[in-house]
């Protein structure tokens, strides 16, 4: 075995040993490991430094208490995370994701994966991610809203707009963003560096709404280019239909090609002609309806249900565990 | 979410090229680095400037993640490539700032 491939070896020992129960954090740590090997050959400084000890175990990891009240006068209690993980680059930057599966385990899996994928934007920022076991689904707005305030009572001592950045996640849209970023300013004042993905009247972005869907054909064209090949004509079947399916259907779309299946938890849809992206955004941006009406709306044409979707030529999106899904395939008459 | 090892293994032995989750929705986070940007400036940006920021940013992680591949003779893995290129940086950074 080369010294490098037994370096990464002790360093997985040391994770099994330490977080055995941490399967998630195990799972990406050591797929990213053992595609270091080549580095380590041509490095061994990094060795003698070792640095993948120093890389594997997060700077800070912060676990609180927050307290919520529901409408209903009951008290509640949830788990609240921030995994500052690495910041050799840059401030702390990842979101926050508000979601019943949510713990160290799933936090730290994430703000691992964050420094890396945050030094490949080439842009200043280390590795950070957050959350809370909290699910917004089903509370109401005051319930959120209060749960945020909650929520970044504790937080906004641990962040700041040099030292670490939150932005959304899963469950973590405008409106909570919104929420989180007055209680900090009634904390400390107005930095809207604070936080990432503001409404754009206090600070957010264009195109931040677009990015990670627009972003990913951008990157999806540009490996294609590599191999001599281009979006146009292609079929592309996504797995997914919320924020990032809807903008990735649509640049697809502009490239040439054709996106024929999209999905949400409740079901898929297969139109063989193309997924109208702006059916798409109708249903699930401004009435956040299921994926299924698409069908249910494009019947109105003649299209059919029938029983299977087929097809990948090009993957965009995976899920880790797939839903048990109801098939739902249309077909042009 | 990334794909499970199992299925990226079933990608490989298929010859089917993988763009890794790291990578490919880099687009939403490299966002919210340049809204920090707009925020220090004290300036928005119009729709066209951060949209040919985010294309120039997500060309130049596939470019890295390529070079990485062809540096290391990994066979247009481009899982290894964006794991490399992501690491060096950090690396490099890590070294330079001593046992901390």
């Amino acid at each position: 075995m080369s010294n490098a491939k037994s370096y990464i070896e002790s360093v997985k020992d040391t994770i099994q040993r330490r977080d055995p129960n941490q399967t998630e954090f195990q799972e990406a740590v050591f797929t990213v490991l053992d595609t270091l090997e080549p580095v380590l050959d041509a490095h061994p400084e990094y060795v003698k430094a070792n640095l993948l000890a120093r890389l594997v175990e997060p700077e800070r990891a912060i676990q609180f208490r927050v307290p919520w009240q529901s409408d209903d006068g009951q008290f509640h209690v949830n788990r609240g995370f921030r995994v500052q993980f690495n910041s050799a680059i840059g401030p702390y930057k990842g979101g926050l994701r508000l979601h019943p599966s949510v713990n160290l385990d799933v936090v730290k899996f994430l703000g691992f994966e964050q420094i890396l994928k945050n030094s490949l934007t080439g842009l200043p920022i280390g590795g950070a991610k957050g959350g809370s076991d909290f699910d917004p689904k089903g509370k109401s707005d005051s319930e959120v809203m209060r749960f945020c305030q909650s929520f970044m009572t504790e937080l906004q001592r641990h962040i700041g707009p040099d030292l670490d950045v939150p932005a959304g996640d899963i469950g973590v849209g405008g409106r909570e963003i919104g929420f989180l970023f007055g209680a900090y300013k009634r904390l400390n004042g107005y930095q809207n560096g604070v936080l990432t993905g503001k409404g754009l009247t206090f600070g957010g972005s264009l195109a931040r709404t677009e990015a990670t869907g627009f972003g990913l054909l951008y990157y999806t064209h540009a490996m294609l280019k590599a191999l001599g090949d281009t979006l146009t004509n292609k079929k592309i079947k996504i797995s997914g239909a919320g924020n990032v399916a809807t903008y990735a259907i649509q640049k697809a779309t502009e490239y040439g090609a054709t996106v024929i299946t999209c999905s949400d938890f409740d079901g898929y849809v297969y139109d063989p002609n193309g997924i109208d992206y702006q059916v798409v955004k109708q249903i699930k941006e401004v009435e956040r309806g299921r994926i299924k009406e698409y069908a249910q709306r494009l019947r109105r044409r003649n299209i059919m249900k029938a029983l299977f979707g087929i097809l990948i030529q090009i993957m965009i999106l995976h899920y880790r565990a797939r839903p048990k899904m109801k098939s739902v395939r249309i077909r042009r008459n | 979410m990334p794909s499970v090892p199992d299925a990226i293994a079933t990608y490989r032995d298929n010859h089917i090229y993988y763009g890794p989750a790291k990578a490919a929705n880099a687009g939403g986070v490299a966002v919210s680095a340049l809204e920090m940007s707009q925020n220090s400036e004290r300036l928005s940006w119009s729709f066209e400037t951060v949209d040919n920021r985010l294309h120039d940013i997500m060309d130049s992680i596939f470019e890295m993640s390529e070079a990485a591949d062809k540096k290391y003779d990994l066979k247009q893995d481009y899982q290894a490539g964006a794991n490399i290129a992501g690491f060096e940086k950090v690396a490099e950074a890590m070294m330079a700032q001593g046992l901390v």
